[in-house]
């Protein structure tokens, strides 16, 4: 099969590789869409992936072409979304319910190989039916959605909270949805890209806007979300957390990036500073919140690429340009 | 190896069986202790539903023995072990609710358990604990997994209130975990008086007796009650005796087909929240660090110490008066 392959850092390239088989538990999906992340990226510059070469893409659906000997509740043809972890279910955190900090972790498209192919090897129990009505060339918005779930799973969800979220691309997005999904008195997006502000005011987010300053909130943010990862806007975001209120750290920084903070602030005004990583049993509910319309996949996607232009993708996902970008490896039709 | 068998409804014995043969991620060990638990008794009676034969005990630890080609662990570690086996595969293991599996099986219940001198466990399972822990305080990993649920499921607060009906070892498991997470007030309801007097020396504030004094006026205003009799008449005392926007927790099982009137408008206007708490999800490891840690009495808990001959007569008679854990050292 023809697959996109990460052969060293910064190089990609497109390859005829070996069909997957599946073992006892395995099923063999047939790509229909994976999506461009920024983990990709991180992958692509060395940072995630122990050993090179890999074939990347972790946000995946597609159609079950075929199942192992051991596998009985998925059958040959129907559509599915994929979680990419692989948590070893025997280590300490495994063990105490916090597989997403798994200490031996693997994921599909990160140590294993990925969807950014014709087809994809997965064990069945990553494997998620998609409801009717479910386009599974959408589908990989799934993915990232069960990460911004998993947030939400961290943050306190209390009915009349006011957010503000730092970045406006699809992450932001998917954090500014469940915000409304969960009671947001208000939604504030802050965002220095204007086109990515626009695609925020196109799905009715309260106010969207380069500068956090034009809006009135004056004892700041029951809930304040980061979703750049940048150092300059964490620390700005920071300084808007009302008392009693939450900062959550949801944007990959880079592993040595710093901001300060006053330790009497966090005592003297009760302050919550909460991280949340990857998924940890929020993929089947963010099926069902896909499938329920949370979020609007004709304006979250802006471009699709075909498997041979993945180079291309990635450029362009570096160039801040449009939204979620997906690869479609088997063209139009599965 | 000697072994307890069920070999059906109401029937038992001691039978020597096969050694097991161990597989590739397994391992053998050597029972050091096993608790006898009313769940048990029930499986005896064929009033919890079980395989047959099988081998019982499901509270249980020991010394590993044998290791199979890819198991993770070394002859001669000391291990509690969990008995409630999940698939890991099916949407609610999935979605982490791992007591709901549909495919959960246990030792002791579906496979052969502990109460046998060797017993077959898969890694997943094992929880090494340091190999100088009093062997009988292996039995009562399990039991106090299950209470941490419980404890996990309230939410106590340090300085809340809390009640506990049940003097069994839940109960008092429960007690002494409700001292620890920092309860202002613990009251402890039995109608034995030997284990009110032990409840006394673990952590309970004060103790009643059902059949002296009346619950409901006795003990009010409670912020979390802990139901651990399984009895449809401390059902409705735990209901009583919370206070408005309490927490009742259910750990005691009544008969499967037993039912009881609740008022729907008491539960709106008191904001009374009745939650079940069922098996040990993932609570097994925090369980084993606690034991070893010895923050609690659990040698109080413990009445009397048998081999596997006196198996029999422990499950044919009610546990007699005072008693609460019976251990087996096969």
């Amino acid at each position: 099969m023809k697959a996109a392959v990460i052969t060293g850092i910064g190089k990609v390239a497109i390859e005829n590789v070996p069909d997957p088989t599946p073992g006892e538990r395995d099923v063999i999906v047939k790509v229909a869409s994976v999506g461009i992340c920024g983990t990709d990226l991180h992958i692509l510059e060395g940072e995630f992936a122990p050993t090179l070469p890999i074939i990347p893409g972790h946000e995946m659906a597609g159609k079950v072409v075929a199942v192992g000997k051991g596998v009985k509740e998925i059958k040959i043809g129907d559509l599915v979304a994929v979680d990419p972890s692989l948590h070893c279910g025997e280590c300490f955190y495994c063990r105490r319910a916090r597989g997403n900090l798994c200490e031996n972790w693997n994921a599909l498209g990160v140590s294993y190989p990925g969807a950014a192919a014709e087809f994809l090897k997965t064990p069945v129990k990553n494997c998620h039916i998609l409801p009717k009505g479910v386009d599974v060339f959408e589908a990989a918005l799934i993915e990232p959605l069960s990460c911004a779930i998993r947030g939400y799973d961290v943050l306190p969800r209390v009915p009349g909270s006011h957010y503000l979220i730092y970045g406006s691309g699809t992450m932001g997005l998917m954090m500014a949805e469940l915000a409304k999904r969960n009671g947001a008195a208000s939604v504030s997006i802050v965002d220095i890209n204007e086109a990515k502000l626009e695609t925020a005011r196109i799905l009715g987010i309260d106010y969207a806007t380069s500068d956090v300053k034009t809006l009135n909130q004056p004892r700041g943010w029951d809930v304040v979300i980061d979703c750049t990862g940048v150092a300059k806007a964490i620390q700005e975001a920071l300084s808007h957390v009302m008392p009693g209120g939450t900062f959550l750290q949801f944007g990959v920084a880079n592993e040595k990036a710093k901001v300060e903070i006053e330790p009497f602030w966090i005592y003297n005004k009760e302050i919550t500073i909460a991280g949340s990583m990857a998924v940890l049993h929020t993929f089947d509910r963010a099926v069902d919140l896909f499938s329920s319309g949370v979020l609007n996949p004709k304006v979250m996607i802006s471009d699709r690429f075909a498997l041979d232009d993945y180079e291309a993708a990635l450029t362009a996902f570096k160039s801040g340009k449009g939204r979620k970008i997906i690869i479609t490896p088997n063209g139009n039709s599965i | 190896m000697k072994a307890v068998v069920l070999s059906a409804v109401n029937k038992l014995a001691i039978a020597e069986v096969e050694k097991p043969k161990l597989g590739t991620k397994e391992c053998l060990i050597k029972v050091l202790a096993c608790g006898i638990c009313g769940t048990d008794r029930h499986i005896y009676h064929g009033e919890y539903p079980s395989a047959k034969p099988v081998i019982l005990g499901h509270e249980f630890g020991g010394v590993i023995e044998e290791v199979g080609p890819s198991s993770k662990f070394k002859v001669g570690q000391v291990v509690s072990v969990d008995p409630n086996i999940v698939c890991g595969t099916c949407p609610d293991c999935v979605a982490g609710r791992t007591a709901f599996c549909p495919d959960l099986t246990a030792l002791g219940v579906n496979i052969n358990g502990g109460l046998a001198e060797y017993v077959l466990t898969p890694d997943s399972q094992i929880y090494p604990v340091k190999g100088d822990l009093n062997p009988l305080h292996l039995a009562f990993i399990e039991p106090l997994a299950c209470s941490i649920r419980g404890l996990d499921l309230a939410n106590l607060k340090s300085g809340e209130k809390v009640a506990v009906l049940g003097g069994g070892v839940i109960g008092l498991l429960v007690v002494q975990l409700a001292k620890l997470a920092g309860a202002s007030e613990i009251v402890l309801i039995t109608r034995q008086k030997f284990r009110r007097d032990v409840a006394l020396k673990i952590g309970a504030t004060r103790v009643i007796d059902p059949n002296s004094e009346d619950v409901n006026t006795a003990v009010t205003n409670m912020d979390v009650v802990f139901e651990c009799a399984g009895a449809i008449e401390t059902f409705k005392q735990a209901q009583k005796i919370s206070r408005r926007g309490g927490s009742v927790i259910v750990l005691g099982l009544t008969a499967s087909d037993a039912t009881l009137e609740v008022n729907p408008f008491n539960i709106v206007v008191n904001e009374l929240r009745i939650q079940g708490s069922f098996l040990n999800p993932l609570t097994q490891g925090r369980a084993a660090e606690l034991v070893e840690s010895g923050k609690l009495n659990l040698d109080i808990l413990i009445s009397k110490v048998i081999d596997l001959a006196g198996v029999q007569a422990i499950l044919d008679a009610p546990p007699a008066e005072g008693d609460i854990k019976y251990i087996a050292c096969p």
